[in-house]
């Protein structure tokens, strides 16, 4: 186990890197920054590091593939966070899908690279303590309900919009439980909803929209009444 | 060929859509001209509930609030005029579109019934054809109900959402899962193994490094805190059971 965490930096604007050296190795971590792609991947092999900063606007290379690249051969343990200098949501969504887990915006707020960074150090912690894990590969005990908080925003006569900062794959069936049901009249608070569309809401929350599926003539009356009670009230 | 098939295919499942499970309220004193409808409107999917006076219909609305309202304008006692001008002060209708049936003789009362709002008219006698027409039209016409969440939603929009995953791997520190999210910040697990090894109580987070593995599905860290020497001494003790 090593005592102090690596960070490899990739950027090619030299004030960026001093910056990104200066506000990180005041957190006791071990920082390289280059600026090109060739030596950032040498230096990956060699390091072994724990958290990589990646830079999506490199001239001369895709920011993408390189987040693609580094993800397929990190071990599980490291951390990939992009960093966009546009705020260009797609390609944002697009580096998360690649592998990325976290992304930041320039230019560079020291305060919030700060709490990502901290909260990065506690979970490095709780990794290193952890026992090698044990394989489950019996399905009839592996499965579980995984529950995850997230909020209404609209209602329609066909389905939820919603946010949360858990991103569902389209096509995804869920089980939504809310107290907003309950007041419509729906007894148990739940319904089933498939969702049919994605999107980054802000920050870091996605938005999405879920079809009603597979609900009965009375649950679906009960939203009318609801919408439409409302509607002129 | 083959492309003007299925654009027919296309334009049919577009008309059913319309008229799939919709609500659509007959009102008129006849009940031949009841059934007449129903039977026409019900096989292009509709849901139809009939009533054969005004009072009638006003009261069923607090049960079911329809899509479209077929109105016959001359009834014996409360006319049609009648339930319209109620409709407009009735909130839970106001909106929903009417279609008026009048006498072939009686053009005047349909400028009437205009001035109150109504979507279209159909002359009688009419026929099925004409029927189908003026119906899916008015529907074509209204837009879903649909209502933003405010303010004074606030205490009721907070949602739980459960979705099926599979634990992969599980120690006493925490756990990766295979499911169709990728998740971030606070989550709950349920099941058997978890519900076995007591971990239900547990608080649990998302650990960074979710990967992408196939269609649309991630594996997900999952940290758990709030891990006393009993919950960690019976995970050891369950995972030396399963080897």
């Amino acid at each position: 186990m090593r005592v102090k965490p690596i960070v490899l930096s990739i950027d090619d604007d030299p004030g960026f890197r001093k910056i990104v050296e200066a506000v990180l190795t005041g957190f006791g971590l071990y920082v390289r920054s280059v600026p090109t792609v060739d030596r950032f991947l040498r230096l990956m092999s060699e390091l072994r590091p724990d958290l990589l900063l990646i830079d999506l606007n490199i001239p001369g290379a895709n920011g993408l593939e390189l987040v693609k690249t580094v993800s397929d051969k990190l071990n599980t343990e490291s951390m990939v966070m992009v960093i966009s200098g546009v705020k260009d949501k797609e390609l944002i969504a697009r580096s998360l899908e690649a592998g990325a887990n976290d992304f930041l915006f320039k230019p560079l707020e020291r305060v919030l690279l700060a709490t990502k960074l901290s909260q990065f150090i506690r979970t490095r912690e709780l990794l290193d303590h952890g026992a090698e894990r044990k394989a489950i590969n019996d399905e009839n005990i592996s499965e579980a309900k995984l529950d995850f908080e997230g909020q209404i925003d609209e209602v329609d006569e066909a389905g939820i919009r919603f946010r949360s900062a858990t991103l569902i794959t389209n096509g995804t069936v869920l089980k939504v439980n809310s107290e907003l049901f309950r007041k419509m009249g729906v007894k148990d608070g739940k319904c089933m909803i498939t969702v049919t569309n994605t999107w980054i809401a802000d920050g870091m929350t996605y938005g999405g929209y879920g079809e009603f599926d597979g609900m009965d003539a009375e649950f679906l009356q009960s939203i009318r009444r609801w919408l439409a009670g409302k509607a002129a009230g | 060929m083959i492309s003007s098939e299925c654009n027919n295919e296309r334009l049919i499942g577009f008309i059913m859509s319309l008229m799939k499970d919709k609500d659509i309220l007959i009102i008129d004193d006849s009940s031949d001209v009841r059934y007449l409808i129903r039977r026409v409107l019900e096989s292009d999917g509709a849901q139809i509930s009939e009533a054969p006076t005004c009072d009638y219909a006003l009261s069923s609305i607090n049960k079911i609030v329809p899509h479209l309202i077929v109105l016959d304008l001359v009834m014996p006692g409360r006319s049609g005029y009648d339930f319209l001008l109620a409709r407009k002060s009735n909130s839970r209708i106001a909106n929903v579109p009417v279609v008026v049936l009048t006498g072939k003789k009686d053009r005047d009362s349909v400028l009437q019934a205009a001035a109150f709002g109504i979507t279209s008219y159909i002359l009688k006698p009419f026929t099925a054809l004409v029927l189908l027409k003026k119906v899916r039209g008015a529907l074509k016409l209204t837009s879903a109900l649909k209502r933003k969440l405010g303010e004074e939603d606030n205490d009721c929009k907070r949602a739980t959402f459960s979705v099926k995953s599979s634990i992969l791997e599980i120690n006493e520190g925490g756990c990766r899962i295979e499911a169709p999210v990728k998740i971030a910040g606070q989550v709950h697990l349920d099941g058997e193994m978890v519900g076995n090894l007591g971990l239900t109580e547990l608080f649990m987070k998302s650990g960074p490094r979710a990967k992408y593995i196939t269609e649309g599905r991630y594996t997900n860290e999952i940290f758990f805190a709030g891990m006393g020497e009993q919950h960690a001494k019976k995970i050891r003790g369950y995972l030396k059971e399963l080897r």
